[in-house]
């Protein structure tokens, strides 16, 4: 038995046999108030694979472009702290936050999440984080990142011969699995995990 | 009309970070220890505010360059509109259409929307929830795409240094839009749906 409100028009929600696998929506504005998530396993592989693709973005080059004989390759890294250097702090402190660290930082969360759970000692202090991590979900945009690296790249085809680097592929393979473990992770779940634990 | 049980004819108190439901007197949620309130505070003269300053920012972002391409001494400005018209002169067609909708649909149809819902409330239109309630779903899913033209501009200030030959620089337009689009996913996270519900 599953007692609930809608977070979208407040009605009061009671399931007599709740099922995990199954999702729920609210009778009276239709709104999806359960979503059934991926095993925490799973969740959690993807979260380490991502951790895992981005590392080696920082240091290898992402592409290599030419313009009249001058060629200059770049790292993410590099990408970043020239933006620094330049002075555009406020576009650079804004597109890097939310289309890089606040990705990572959010995948550090679900780890510390999962992690606690899985080896059966839910830390109270960490359950905290969780509000943080709904809090910064709407400002996370490693999605909209990834198409604008390519519309980057046609806009750029256009004034300099470039080569497509190592680092960039990882680079789209640290966002798409950063993209997966988000849509994968279900907070509820892991709440009813945690509060099984603690029973 | 039916009659439905909502959480304040029931007295209750959900909690938007992990949806425990709770009883009225209760002021943080006692499994993720987040603040709850029946309602959110202050939503609706916070939504107007954040809103207002949105579309105030709007303007100088649509009519300032967005870009500035300096390129073997002459500088070129362009707004987010000559970039649409770039692509569309280039035969890139699905990337001006992807940075039309992103830039410049996207972000008055998010303002709009805000606009409508804050007016459904205010004038008490209580049939027209359902409907405000699925624009609402449709912004929070597009929402994010706004910042398309903004990442493109800064990867490629990032990837484009070459002493002397080229350079590109963000416009002033640059910052107004990064303005209009936090405080429009501000507006809408400070606004809550249930109101419009509410008798
Ligand atoms: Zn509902």
């Amino acid at each position: 038995m599953k007692k609930t409100a809608c977070k979208d028009c407040g009605l009061v929600i009671e399931i007599e046999s709740f099922d995990a696998t199954h999702q729920y929506s609210c009778p009276r504005c239709k709104s999806v108030f359960y979503r059934p998530g991926e095993s925490f396993d799973l969740v959690l592989m993807m979260a380490i694979s991502a951790f895992l693709f981005f590392i080696p973005t920082l240091f290898l080059p992402i592409l290599t472009l030419t313009i009249m004989g001058q060629s200059h390759s770049v790292t993410l890294l590099e990408a970043v702290l020239f933006f620094f250097h330049d002075g555009y702090y406020v576009i650079a402190i804004i597109a890097s936050s939310v289309g890089v660290f606040i990705p990572l930082v959010l995948l550090f969360m679900i780890m510390m999440l999962i992690i606690p759970a899985k080896i059966g000692k839910p830390i109270r202090k960490l359950k905290g984080l969780f509000r943080y991590y709904e809090h910064l979900l709407p400002w996370s945009m490693a999605e909209v990142y990834l198409v604008s690296i390519f519309v980057a790249i046609v806009k750029l085809a256009g004034m300099a011969t470039l080569k497509l680097d190592v680092g960039l592929v990882l680079f789209v393979f640290f966002l798409l699995s950063y993209y997966v473990t988000v849509t994968w992770f279900n907070a509820e779940d892991l709440w009813n995990h945690y509060d099984e634990l603690e029973d | 009309m039916m009659n439905w049980k909502t959480d304040i004819s029931e007295g209750k108190v959900l909690c938007l970070i992990c949806e425990e439901l709770h009883d009225l007197e209760e002021v943080q949620c006692r499994r993720c220890s987040a603040s709850i309130s029946q309602r959110k505070p202050s939503s609706i003269s916070q939504t107007w505010a954040y809103v207002l300053a949105a579309t105030l920012f709007l303007i100088p972002a649509n009519l300032m360059p967005m870009m500035v391409v300096t390129s073997m001494g002459t500088d070129e400005g362009s707004t987010i509109m000559e970039g649409v018209i770039y692509f569309l002169a280039h035969k890139e067609y699905g990337l001006g259409l992807i940075i039309f909708v992103a830039s410049v649909a996207v972000p008055i149809f998010k303002l709009s929307v805000i606009y409508f819902l804050l007016l459904i409330i205010a004038f008490k239109q209580k049939e027209k929830a359902k409907l405000g309630l699925k624009l609402f779903h449709i912004i929070h899913c597009i929402g994010k795409w706004s910042m398309l033209d903004i990442f493109v501009v800064a990867l490629m200030v990032s990837m484009v240094q070459f002493q002397g030959l080229a350079t590109i620089q963000t416009g002033a337009a640059a910052i107004s839009f990064c303005g209009a689009v936090i405080f429009t996913i501000i507006a809408s996270e400070k606004f809550d749906p249930r109101l419009m519900f509410d008798k």
